[in-house]
């Protein structure tokens, strides 16, 4: 593609100088009804006359030849693939013909989605942050308080003197509370928005202790004890988050031993990173395969990037490993239409969705559920369900056995910052309806 | 003739508030500040009304109220005053049969009228 529109990138160039085809065409030293051909890419051109023409145009053959970055291609593709009615085919075009404003979609669409992790971010805190929901119910109760007594001392002429103390006295104490509460809380988004804010909740400290290791622990790949890296990890400021931390350590242990990390990279490698193969291979379970395909790629194993979403029955995250452009809620409440949620009615069999998020976000999704293990007799089984988030990059290391799916499943992250407004699925108002909707 | 009503509810200066307003609108009030305590109050004293906090030590005003109706009893009508306000909340309230959903901070002569209303004054 980057070949074939050579020509819309030398025609573009050769505006911005203000020469005509001919003058161009004499410069560079071909005819002008050769260089008219090229332009409207109905000749291929490289080698020396490319050259030529590059030195007439002033600027480097691989600008003209290699076009946009890989990366600018990526983000307006998911752009346009968000907005009804673009044709991603002329991507290029509209690269090569407005650079500066294909820059600025690029990134808007960046800031975008930037700010959406962010809703996604503060929203998990408004909704499970302890300390947050309990000063609000504070400030509204000494509010209630102040607002009714002073009602009636405004409104009620015949109050007995003690009365009327006792209402002063209530006014004032609640307002003093009031006042404390107030103080607190601001203290509290201060230190938020320096950054250095206490984590809100367990889930919050085990994330920045997952994420500071990048979900990779080598010194368990090593043989190394989990209480030596529990013992450096400031994070875990809770007994909860301590355990929580605890239990996923437990879980990579326990990966590493079935699946060891030189040999299962070797084998992954050779088995093009397919989870179905790899299970059978080593006699693993394939959510387990899941887990040590998520955390392969490190120094010295070049493996594809995958994210990763393990929750049980009930959608309670169980391991989480979000990618840059697809954050997973960390208390459930995730969008109902994600295929992690549906593997559920159809155990043990993998189901593979390109999914397009309301930012224009596009991602491929490999989902499972399975049985955690033999259910004694008697007792319900109990089920886990896994999405392998798929970014682009990663697709062509596992282009070999992975069935592309056909058309995109439009889904959001979780409802209350989903601007979809017409989905059967919602479950919740959004807290902010009024960002723009940029999907179609 | 007089109505009775019970003020379940943990803030002593909103217990007072609401205790001053509703004697002047002809009820005999009661207040009760523990949740777990609620219920057996609830059949003790027989009220009219119960006003009902959500938020309350020990024990949810939902889970009190749940209760109360899985007795299969409609009496007493309940109204239940609280801070957390949104949609959900509400329709639970009324899932598990209120009579009144009314958010903190409250306007005095709507509490008051409401109540009243409920009780038939």
């Amino acid at each position: 593609m980057a070949g074939q529109l050579v020509g819309t990138r030398i025609r573009e160039a050769r505006r911005k100088m203000g020469l005509t085809q001919r003058q161009l065409a004499a410069e560079a030293g071909v005819s002008a009804s050769y260089l008219n051909l090229i332009e409207h890419n109905k000749r291929r051109i490289a080698g020396v006359r490319l050259q030529a023409l590059a030195r007439a145009l002033d600027m480097p053959a691989a600008v003209l030849n290699e076009g946009p970055d890989s990366a600018q291609l990526a983000e307006l593709r998911a752009v346009a693939t968000a907005q009804s009615g673009m044709d991603p085919t002329q991507i290029e075009v509209f690269i090569a013909q407005f650079p500066g404003w294909a820059q600025s979609v690029a990134a808007l669409s960046r800031q975008n989605h930037d700010l959406r992790e962010a809703i996604t971010v503060l929203s998990d805190r408004l909704s499970h942050d302890p300390f947050l929901a309990e000063t609000l119910h504070s400030v509204l109760s000494n509010i209630t308080a102040i607002r009714s007594a002073a009602g009636i001392l405004s409104t009620v002429d015949d109050i007995a003197p003690d009365q009327q103390r006792r209402f002063v006295r209530s006014i004032h104490d609640e307002s003093r509370r009031l006042s404390n509460a107030a103080t607190a809380l601001s203290a509290y988004l201060d230190r938020a928005s320096e950054g250095a804010a206490a984590a809100a909740t367990p889930e919050e400290a085990v994330d920045r202790f997952m994420l500071r290791h990048g979900y990779r622990f080598a010194a368990l790949d090593a043989g190394g004890t989990i209480a030596s890296l529990l013992a450096d990890a400031p994070e875990l400021d809770s007994q909860a988050a301590h355990a929580m931390a605890h239990d996923l350590l437990a879980r990579y242990a326990s990966d590493a031993a079935a699946l060891p990390l030189e040999a299962f990279a070797k084998s992954a490698a050779q088995l093009f990173y397919n989870p179905h193969a790899l299970g059978q291979h080593f006699g693993s379970s394939q959510i387990r395969v899941y887990r040590r395909l998520a955390t392969l790629r490190r120094d010295g194993i070049a493996a594809p990037r995958f994210g990763l979403l393990v929750v049980n029955a009930a959608g309670q995250p169980v391991w989480r490993q979000p990618l840059e452009s697809f954050a997973l809620p960390r208390h459930g409440a995730a969008c109902a239409l994600w295929p992690i949620f549906q593997a559920f009615s159809t155990p043990d069999r993998s189901s593979v969705a390109a999914l397009s998020l309301t930012d224009g976000t596009a991602i491929t999704a490999l989902s499972l559920a399975e049985q955690t293990a033999t259910a004694p007799v008697g007792q319900a089984p109990n089920y886990q369900a896994a999405m392998l988030l798929i970014p682009d990059e990663s697709l062509e290391a596992i282009a070999p056995w992975f069935p592309r799916p056909q058309g995109m499943s439009k889904v959001g992250t979780a409802c209350a910052i989903c601007t979809r407004t017409d989905c059967a699925a919602r479950s919740r108002a959004a807290y902010l309806t009024e960002i723009p909707q940029t999907a179609g | 003739m007089r109505k009775s009503v019970l003020i379940v509810e943990d803030e002593p200066n909103i217990v007072e508030s609401l205790t001053f307003l509703l004697e002047r609108a002809g009820f005999d009030v009661l207040s009760e500040p523990d949740g777990n305590r609620a219920l057996a109050r609830i059949t003790e004293c027989a009220p009219d009304l119960v006003i009902l906090d959500v938020m309350l030590p020990n024990r949810s005003g939902f889970d009190i109220l749940r209760d109360l109706r899985l007795k299969g009893q409609t009496a007493p009508k309940v109204m239940m005053l609280t801070a957390k306000g949104q949609a959900r909340d509400q329709q639970m309230a009324e899932d598990i049969g209120v009579d009144v959903f009314m958010t903190k901070p409250f306007a005095n002569a709507e509490l008051v009228a409401r109540a009243r209303l409920l009780v038939g004054l």
